[in-house]
């Protein structure tokens, strides 16, 4: 059930009008490291659409909160 | 100059030089031109020169970066990504530089950390050419 709640949320970010698509809503981030790309971890980050950001139409702003971090986005 | 002399510039110049057993190795001069916002300005360029370490984080192809006057840090070279980064502005601030090696172009962020919270100093798109003026 969480799976599918996460595969739904991840969803999110497709088209949600006639133009521009907007990125937004719930990810698995995963960390992989060095040549061997070795899993790390992974994170959930939601993305929250506000499209305020160097001028940036989509854009927003990125939280995990079990990561304890947390910033901006931009899709370019 | 003599034309041997030229010659041989140049081809230090080359992203890729053949390694005997096949490897590709990142070496030289390259000059990164970098572009900001959503018109993709451009913001700046620098002639960064890579050394050949073979000794970061495990990856063969590894080395040093430095840019004079600007910054300087490690790279990596992780398949077909090319993963560059250090401080600048007199160690105040981090830059992250990930490009593509077939199509040299990528993208980069920098961070303000002379002060906590550590803030965002700028971001935006690459383009990487061999050799520099």
């Amino acid at each position: 059930m969480k799976k599918l709640l996460i595969l739904a949320l991840a969803c999110a970010g497709f088209a949600t009008g006639a133009e521009a698509k907007v990125f937004e809503g719930a990810y698995t981030v995963s960390y992989l490291t060095g040549p061997a790309h070795v899993f790390e971890g992974s994170v959930c980050v939601v993305f929250t659409h506000t499209g305020n950001v160097l001028g940036f139409a989509d854009s927003g702003v990125w939280g995990a909160n079990s990561f304890g971090e947390g910033g901006n986005f931009i899709v370019d | 100059m003599t034309l041997a002399l030229k010659v041989l510039l140049a081809g230090s110049a080359l992203l890729w030089i053949a390694a005997p057993a096949g490897a590709k190795v990142l070496h030289g001069r390259f000059t990164v031109h970098y572009f900001s916002g959503p018109a993709h300005a451009e913001a700046g360029a620098r002639c960064v020169v890579f050394t050949q370490t073979g000794t970061v984080a495990g990856f063969p192809d590894s080395g040093t970066w430095k840019a004079a006057k600007f910054g300087s840090g490690n790279f990596v070279v992780d398949g077909n990504v090319i993963r560059f980064y250090g401080t600048y502005d007199k160690d105040l601030k981090v830059i992250n530089h990930q490009v593509d090696a077939t199509t040299m172009t990528g993208s980069y962020d920098a961070w303000n950390r002379s002060a906590i919270p550590v803030t965002p100093a700028d971001d935006g798109t690459l383009q990487v050419q061999a050799g520099c003026q």
